[in-house]
């Protein structure tokens, strides 16, 4: 892995002040992810994994350490320049689908490419829904879709701009067993496609075991360096 | 429960403050126009009174009058069985020094007695039944016996005998007789008290809780040629006053110019002593009834041109008519009753004699206005139980006019519609808190939903969350009325000063914090109740649903709008159709106040309603036509995601644009309502007034003025100048078929044109330039008022006989050709009946005095007449006395006391409070939006928006709200403030036109265009300290 392409996250932490006093959400996390591989980022409820995925995404600045993304130094960049490395690298899924209720399938998904500029990529929607058994949806409103559509939707609009870096933060979390596995081979499919980096926060082991390795955090540390999901497996079985 | 609500409120202030603000605001403003109203109608007693020359006349009915009394007696005691014979005695005694002529006794048996034919006794010798009925009742009139003269101190006694057809108690009878002779001419009832003297009457006045002063006050109308001096008479009717200088000192609009009043002597009115060139140190002759004369040195000379006391018509129906009378003399109230009074005592007493002016004597009351309560309802219960107890004095022997209650009676009626008028210009704030408490709430629900399923999963049943509910409502609804009210008060106290406040009825006051609060509070409650109840008992699922593309709002589908309208216009309708909004001025005079239907001002309420909502279906009508890039463009991104966004959720955006239209029309039609309002009080003071300026020479002044004097009035800021001549009854005119007495003026109709503000309404089928132009053409031109032209039936064409300078020596009769009708003319507030040329007045009576002269200054406003003003009084005013009246200084006495309301300051409050409430709308609603879209705006930001699009994206929304607002509110507002203003017509003398201030709806635009700019920076500010991954996760 060369540091230019992939994620390098150094004595990451985030904390909070609460009334109950200072919350670690995260607290020193290292870790590196290569290009063209994915990891699974799994614990308990409250360990900081969003947190992980948000300061990843430069959507929080952190308390302590640093996220490099391309070997960029995401984490000092103002957050101007934050905002353009989500819109220009960065695909973002969350658990619930989070489509803007007054824009079409089609529009949610040409939303991205409009905050890049690219104000005439429809036929590119269009045809990423198709890919993505939407081709009968692209003119229906959010809520004229059911779950599992959104969510592919939502998956279209992370896809759209071809990002070096995918992050999803539950994307099955809401869906039943057939479309979790359909969102999750389309994610695999894409970040195969694309040599991108997948980072997926998730509860599914079933899920996190499809993927190259897994981070498991606890009070927002990791309980172990990354590990290779096969290895993992093997020791489960162990 | 109270505490989780308290910790609540604590925790979320924001939200806190976001639902108390409207409520506060709305219930401030209702309170301070209840407050404002109470204030205001402090000083209406006073203002309703001010104009009032005497506030009580007691008139004696019988000035000439010398002792006459009448007994009448029954001899039976207790009771009278039926059948019974009695008998009636009447003794009539003269009690005065003079010999009572040509006495009437009248009577008529006090039923149930009836007369016994043939009975009747004078003085113990037989009176002849007449017909076979008493002689002491003849003829259907019933009329008495005349028994002829009876010498001072004489009695005559007439005795008949009646028979009682049933039985009756003696005190039961109702006994008849009265009596009257030559010199006493108003019969007088039998067994009153004896005659009063003026002087007794006054003393006797004087006592009486709640009178100030009550002064003796005697006149009489002399004819032409009654006043000599130095071989010089005055060829015109003469007034004799008597007065003492107590009264002079109670009426100070008397004005003595030199000299004193003295007892023995006369004081010569400025004109007369002009007339008979002669001043203090000569002596003047009056020649009296019965041919005798009266020499009097003169002490004084005085200026009465302006006393109103003293020349106020007495006739009842024409009340506050200034007749002056010229040429007046003032001598000492003995001396009128020692030497005038038997005068005409005597003229009347001669056989033939015919007296056509009788002397007038009254006291004059002045109430103790300070004591009179400043609510005019009240203050007329005063001045009535004042009346009560004069008119309890001596009854029957004169009678009381009591002007100060025919005024109250107006002002009390113009005080209830001046309160109607602001309560209802008040309701809309009451219906304001209640909607912006009702938007607080629905922009707050998303979060308030989110709190009760928090709840809900915590174990808190259905009737925990009503609980929850109610006391968040009480606290909301209660802090915010408290607030409210606090803020009423000192808003009101701030506009109307602490004076105004402290005259008010605390009583008032009271019941005022007490409606406005609880008023507030209940309708605000009710406002916040409602919703977060209907939302309980709704599905979960239901309510986001709704709230994720907001529904069409009810009012929308139900079409309330619409029928608000139509109810609006339908009210128009019926009003045009009854002439309710025809000008009908109140009068004082005429004891007709303002008349003011509560349905039509009702009516405005509902336009206002109606027409921001029927605005607000429009505005949102245009906004989904918006054209939304076609596949495969997107658009620019902010542009494309609000056009969107707009687009197909349209109706979220709606609730701000109907409150702020609200807000907006509220304010709007309130700025244009004081512009016209200003306006059209202009407009009708310059109309009274004639033109900016009045100006009207002196009576002290050592020469006369003719017409040529007004070149010398054109100096710096003048920029024209009319001369007019005017007086009451100065005129005959001879219509087809009866002639009657008229005011005439004479004008120069080229000039008149150029400085009175003339209008074609005031014409009758043309126009006025028209007329005017009629009358300066034609060599013997009249215009004739229309109802006058309607009286005598006079056609516009006809040639008519006029006499003019009635009652001068110059009277002179002169045929003119009737050129047109008017209806009104500047300078009068009630119109002369004729109009004629001054040149044709000036040939035919050959006057060449003018009476006033009108002036038009060369700009507007307080500046231009104050420039005007100090050059006339510095340049012509230095030479001559002159009095100068201007637009500003002109009080119409008949116009309502609702015109002199501070309708300003009302206006001035409502206006703070439509900035205040405007701000919040949008700070609500950007809250709101804040709270409601937070997760789309993070979402935005996690896709990689930048905070500056973001910022466009939240400003480009509230700025269409603001925008969408603005044009609704100035929309729907000037329609209201068109409907104010007509309702509002009666008020006026000139029809007001709507006026729109621009300045003033730019000041309404300005806290809305800055709170958007501040909420927009706000909300972005927010949105960047939100943690994404945690508003990003919730489902």
């Amino acid at each position: 892995m060369t540091e230019r392409a992939g994620i390098r996250i150094d004595g990451l932490s985030k904390h909070y002040a609460t009334s109950g006093g200072i919350v670690r959400a995260v607290d020193g996390v290292t870790l590196e992810v290569e290009p063209g591989t994915s990891l699974a980022v799994t614990g308990p409820s409250g360990c900081g994994k969003s947190t992980l995925l948000g300061l990843i995404a430069g959507l929080e600045a952190p308390s302590a350490g640093s996220v490099s993304i391309g070997g960029r130094v995401v984490s000092s960049l103002p957050e101007r320049e934050r905002a353009q490395i989500r819109r220009d690298e960065i695909g973002l899924i969350f658990q619930a689908d989070n489509l803007l209720p007054f824009l079409t399938a089609s529009e949610n998904v040409a939303l991205q490419l409009a905050l890049r500029g690219e104000t005439d990529g429809y036929e590119r929607c269009v045809e990423l829904l198709a890919q993505l058994g939407l081709a009968e949806h692209v003119g229906k409103l959010p809520d004229q879709l059911s779950g599992g559509q959104r969510q592919r939707v939502a998956v279209a609009r992370a896809l759209i701009h071809r990002p070096r870096t995918i992050l999803a933060d539950e994307p099955t979390g809401a869906l039943d067993g057939a479309s979790s596995a359909a969102v999750i081979d389309l994610l695999l499919d894409a970040q195969r496609r694309l040599g991108a980096i997948l980072i997926v926060v998730t509860h599914d082991r079933g899920l996190a075991a499809r993927l190259d390795r897994r981070l498991v955090l606890r009070d927002g540390r990791p309980v172990d360096a990354a590990i290779p999901s096969a290895a993992e497996g093997r020791s489960a079985d162990a | 429960m109270r505490s989780y609500v308290w910790r609540e409120l604590v925790r979320n202030r924001r939200r806190t403050v976001a639902s108390m603000v409207g409520v506060s605001l709305g219930v401030g403003l209702f309170s301070a126009v209840l407050f404002f109203i109470d204030g205001s109608g402090a000083t209406m007693t006073a203002r309703a009174i001010a104009p009032l020359a005497l506030d009580m006349q007691r008139v004696l009915t019988s000035p000439l009058g010398g002792g006459l009394r009448l007994e009448e007696r029954v001899s039976a005691r207790g009771s009278i069985e039926a059948g019974q014979k009695v008998t009636v005695t009447l003794r009539v005694v003269n009690g005065g020094a003079d010999p009572a002529h040509d006495v009437a006794v009248g009577d008529e048996p006090a039923p149930p007695l009836r007369y016994v034919a043939g009975t009747a006794r004078l003085n113990g010798a037989p009176l002849s039944d007449e017909g076979g009925r008493s002689p002491l009742s003849q003829g259907l009139a019933g009329l008495g016996r005349n028994i002829g003269t009876i010498a001072p101190g004489a009695t005559v006694t007439i005795a008949y005998t009646a028979r009682a057809d049933r039985a009756v108690l003696v005190r039961a009878l109702r006994l008849q007789a009265r009596v009257s002779s030559r010199e006493s001419i108003v019969p007088t009832p039998a067994n009153g008290p004896r005659e009063w003297t003026l002087k007794e009457l006054r003393a006797q006045i004087e006592t009486i809780p709640g009178v100030a002063a009550a002064d003796g006050l005697a006149f009489v109308d002399l004819p032409p040629g009654s006043l000599r001096a130095r071989g010089v008479t005055v060829r015109e009717p003469v007034r004799v006053f008597a007065f003492d200088r107590r009264y002079r000192d109670h009426y100070p609009s008397i004005r003595i110019a030199t000299g004193s009043l003295r007892s023995g002597a006369a004081m010569l009115s400025a004109e007369a002593s002009r007339a008979l060139g002669i001043g203090p140190g000569g002596s003047v002759l009056l020649r009296l009834p019965a041919g005798r004369t009266l020499s009097l040195p003169i002490s004084g000379v005085a200026d009465l041109a302006r006393a109103r006391p003293l020349f106020y018509s007495r006739r009842s129906r024409k009340l506050e008519d200034f007749l002056y009378v010229p040429s007046s003399v003032i001598v000492s109230p003995s001396v009128f009753a020692r030497t005038i009074i038997p005068a005409f005592r005597t003229e009347s007493a001669a056989l033939g004699g015919v007296v056509k002016n009788l002397p007038v004597e009254e006291v004059d009351v002045l109430v103790d206005r300070g004591r009179l309560h400043t609510n005019p309802a009240s203050a007329l219960a005063q001045t009535q139980a004042v009346d009560r107890s004069i008119s309890r004095i001596a009854p029957g022997q004169d009678y009381l006019i009591d002007n100060i209650s025919n005024t109250l009676i107006v002002g009390k009626a113009d005080a209830a519609v001046g309160k109607r008028m602001f309560v209802f210009l008040g309701l809309p704030a009451v219906l304001l808190a209640a909607l912006l408490a009702a938007y607080a709430a629905g922009v707050l629900a998303d979060a308030q939903r989110r709190d009760q399923a928090k709840l809900r999963l915590r174990g808190a049943h259905r009737g925990h969350l009503l609980q929850i509910l109610a006391y968040r409502t009480l606290a909301f609804a209660g802090a915010g009325a408290i607030i409210g009210g606090a803020a009423g008060f000192l808003s009101a106290l701030a506009i109307l000063g602490s004076d105004a406040l402290r005259q008010a009825a605390p009583g008032d006051l009271v019941v005022s914090t007490l409606v406005g609060i609880g008023g507030g509070m209940l309708v605000t409650a009710l406002a916040l109740f409602i919703p977060g109840r209907r939302s309980l008992t709704r599905e979960i699922g239901q309510e986001r649903r709704e709230l994720a593309l907001a529904a069409e709002p009810a009012w929308r589908r139900l079409r309330i709008d619409v029928v608000l309208i139509s109810a609006a216009l339908l009210a128009e309708i019926v009003a045009v159709r009854a002439g309710a909004f025809e000008a009908r001025l109140g009068s004082v005079s005429e004891g007709r106040s303002v008349s003011l239907p509560s349905y039509l001002l009702l009516a405005p309420l509902v336009g206002w309603v109606g027409g921001v909502l029927l605005s607000a279906r429009l505005m949102l009508a245009l906004v989904t036509r918006l054209p939304v890039p076609a596949p495969p463009r997107f658009g620019g991104l902010v542009r494309g995601v609000v056009i969107r966004s707009l687009r197909r959720r349209p109706w979220e955006l709606g609730a701000g644009i109907v409150a702020l239209g609200m807000v907006i029309a509220f304010g709007a039609s309130l700025s244009a309502f004081m512009a016209t309002y200003d306006a059209a009080k202009r407009a009708d003071a310059r109309f009274v007034n004639g033109s900016d300026l009045r100006i009207t020479p002196g009576v002290l002044g050592s020469r006369p003025y003719p017409a040529g004097y007004a070149s010398q009035l054109l100096v710096g800021g003048v920029s024209g100048v009319t001369p007019v001549v005017f007086r009451l009854e100065n005129s005959v005119l001879a219509g087809r078929y009866r002639r009657a007495r008229t005011d005439l003026a004479a004008i120069d109709p080229v000039t008149f044109a150029r400085v009175a503000p003339l209008a074609d309404a005031f014409v009758v089928d043309r126009s006025a330039a028209a007329a005017m132009k009629a009358l300066q053409a034609a060599r013997h031109g009249l215009l004739v008022d229309a109802a006058t032209a309607d009286d005598l039936a006079v056609e516009t064409g006809d040639r008519v006989r006029v006499v003019l300078a009635l009652g001068t020596p110059r009277q002179t009769a002169a045929t003119f050709r009737v050129v047109g009708l008017f209806t009104s003319l500047p300078g009068f507030a009630r119109p002369p009946n004729l109009v004629v040329k001054l040149d044709a007045y000036a040939s035919a009576a050959a006057a060449k005095r003018v009476d006033f002269f009108l002036a038009r200054t060369t700009g507007h406003g307080h500046e231009a007449l104050a420039r005007a003003v100090a050059a006339l009084r510095s340049g012509p005013g230095a030479r001559d006395p002159l009095t100068i009246e201007s637009t500003e200084t002109t009080l119409d006495k008949d116009q309502s006391s609702l015109t002199a309301l501070n309708v300003n300051g009302l206006v001035e409050l409502g206006s703070a409070y439509t900035l205040l409430m405007s701000a919040a709308v949008i700070a609500i609603f950007v809250f709101g939006l804040i709270l409601h879209r937070r997760r789309e705006y993070v979402l935005l930001r996690a896709q990689g928006m930048h905070t500056s699009e973001l910022r466009s994206l939240v400003l480009a929304e509230v700025a269409l709200v603001a925008a969408g607002g603005l044009a609704c509110g100035l929309l729907a507002g000037t329609g209201t403030a068109f409907l104010l203003v007509r309702i509002l017509r009666p008020l006026f003398l000139l029809p007001p036109i709507v006026t729109v201030s621009p300045g003033a709806l730019a000041w309404l635009a300005f806290p809305a265009a800055t709170t958007t700019l501040v909420s927009a920076l706000a909300a972005t500010a927010v949105i960047r300290r939100v943690r994404p991954t945690e508003i990003l996760r919730e489902s």
